[in-house]
């Protein structure tokens, strides 16, 4: 049906309802609107004409784009240059020319995040602003259109934005990270010990810190050799120890000014010290100190009977728990330490410097007392006062 | 036990010959080991004995809170390893007769186990260094100490 409409003839669609009319467009109409209006309104004509017909149309919402779709099956399309042609790179010019719809994904809506490339900047600040920001314009009434479609336009940009958004090193500065490296073995001080299954809630809370290193882990060792106790090297226990002790075990260390060593805690760390703690049995010099008089800081409050697995080459000695099975401890004897260990069957014990409880002196107590050693050595000597020796319970 | 340096020399040598043929000298002559532990055991305590101001200093600016418990701790393994490495290093020379002259200090049994209770007091309190437990047992140790520099 042919009627008027703003002064021109128009079709009226009756099956799409009264609201749109299609206006055929002749040469005539495409000369008026050529002389009547210029570049910039043109387009300021179309985004409104867009807007209209988006709103007051009876679009309905679709599902998310890409994200419903069947699949369909993959269709690789076959070459069809020959072998002689030449191969031309299309991103060999380095200085490359954008149009203003190239720059427009530029503008990154990464969640909650916008960025907004320098090119872009330049763009705006040099020339043709207007046109620029139309297009601007038709970027926010698409994604206007998708929050009243239901689509998350966020989800399809923050794709597209993390891939294209700068990165961040984790590894340096205090930038925020967008990386996750679950396969990355875990560093640092912390001990983060996860509560075993079979373990009930409060119980695990209860536990001592002490208690909680020697959780079960899967990572966990069982040292059986005939004839000796059966021992568990714990994974918790091993990483524990690893930042002091992980030098000995031929762990990469850093060496501090004072020279001591300090073995990064890690998880991969731990599970080579724990690989060495079960090597050494099969070690050429090995010695099993694991007879019943066997203690390691005996004589004190935190003595208990003890398992030691010694290297004679090296030194090295790992104690463990005679009654709980659990590996404790390593570390490098002293020839004073290992004499101790061979002639007592005991080290780390009372030794007689700490027998004695001192009365609750606060350290600035400790006078110096003028002496020879004192002005000339350097030693603070003691008054036996401050020491008292009634009580020689150990308070180790 | 009286030192003789000449013995000392003579098992450190037997030592060596053990280890060269890849067995252990404890399990193989364990009369001869005891006595050269003894003497290996006499130059360690001299070289405590030289380094004891150090220990003293340490334990001294824990005690005064200049240094917190982890530094102090890291100090003492730091000082056990470097006397360590001066022991082992003195015994390769004295072995490869090097030493010409050699008498270790008699005061210098005075501190026997003295590091090593130290030793196993900060590897039990790692990481536990705030526990007022840790500063009463360096105390203790501190005036124990104290009173044998004192004794001399």
């Amino acid at each position: 049906m042919i009627e008027k409409n703003w002064g021109y003839k128009a079709l009226k669609d009756t099956n799409c309802g009264m609201k749109i009319k299609l206006v055929p467009i002749t040469e005539s109409t495409v000369l008026l609107i050529r002389s009547k209006v210029n570049h910039k309104t043109k387009r300021v004509i179309l985004v409104i004409s867009f807007i209209n017909i988006v709103l007051f149309s009876n679009l309905e919402s679709f599902g998310a784009i890409g994200l419903s779709m069947p699949p369909t099956p993959l269709v690789r399309v076959q070459p069809s240059y020959h072998k002689n042609d030449p191969i031309v790179y299309k991103r060999l010019d380095k200085i490359y020319f954008m149009s203003n719809r190239e720059i427009i994904p530029l503008i990154y809506l990464n969640a909650k995040n916008v960025y907004i490339t320098e090119k872009v900047l330049k763009k705006l600040r040099t020339g043709n602003l207007s046109g620029n920001l139309v297009l601007v314009t038709v970027g926010i009434v698409v994604y206007i259109i998708c929050q009243l479609s239901s689509v998350d336009a966020f989800a399809i940009f923050d794709q597209i934005g993390k891939r294209n958004a700068p990165t961040f090193d984790s590894r340096f500065g205090l930038n925020p990270t967008y990386r996750k490296t679950p396969s990355r073995p875990r560093t640092g001080s912390a001990l983060e010990i996860t509560r075993p299954t079979a373990m009930p809630h409060p119980e695990f809370v209860g536990l001592t810190k002490e208690h909680k290193r020697q959780v079960h882990h899967h990572h966990d060792r069982i040292i059986h050799v005939e004839g000796h106790p059966q021992l568990r090297i714990g994974f918790w226990q091993c990483r524990f120890k690893v930042l002091k002790h992980g030098a000995i075990h031929g762990l990469p260390y850093n060496r501090k000014e004072n020279g001591s060593t300090r073995t990064e805690k890690s998880d991969d760390n731990a599970l080579v010290m724990i690989q060495s703690i079960e090597d050494m049995p099969h070690r050429p010099n090995a010695v099993w100190f694991d007879q019943d008089d066997v203690t390691y800081q005996g004589g004190t409050d935190r003595g208990f009977p003890a398992v030691y697995i010694f290297d004679e080459d090296t030194k090295i000695a790992a104690v463990f728990n005679k009654q709980t099975e659990n590996f404790v401890t390593t570390c490098q004897l002293t020839r004073d330490q290992e004499t101790e260990l061979k002639a007592t069957h005991n080290f780390g014990g009372e030794d007689g410097w700490v027998s004695g409880k001192v009365n609750n002196l606060p350290p600035k107590d400790i006078t110096p007392i003028n002496s020879f050693e004192n002005d000339i050595m350097g030693i603070t000597p003691v008054n036996d006062s401050q020491i008292d020796n009634s009580n020689n319970s150990n308070s180790k | 036990m009286i030192y003789n340096k000449q013995k000392h020399i003579q098992l450190l040598k037997r030592s060596q010959d053990f280890k060269n043929q890849g067995k252990s000298f404890y399990k193989e002559s364990t009369e001869e080991y005891l006595e050269l532990s003894h003497y290996d055991i006499a130059v360690e305590h001299h070289i405590l004995w030289q380094q004891r101001y150090k220990v003293y200093e340490l334990m001294q600016d824990f005690l005064n809170r200049k240094i917190h418990g982890e530094e102090f701790s890291s100090g003492v393994f730091g000082f056990r390893r470097n006397f360590m490495n001066a022991s082992e290093q003195f015994l390769v020379q004295l072995g490869a007769g090097e030493v010409k002259y050699f008498q270790p200090d008699s005061r210098s049994k005075n501190l026997s186990g003295f590091l090593s209770g130290l030793f196993c007091e900060c590897d039990h309190f790692m990481e536990d260094y705030q526990n007022p437990q840790f500063y009463t047992c360096i105390q203790n140790r501190f005036l124990n100490f104290q009173k044998t520099l004192n004794e001399e």
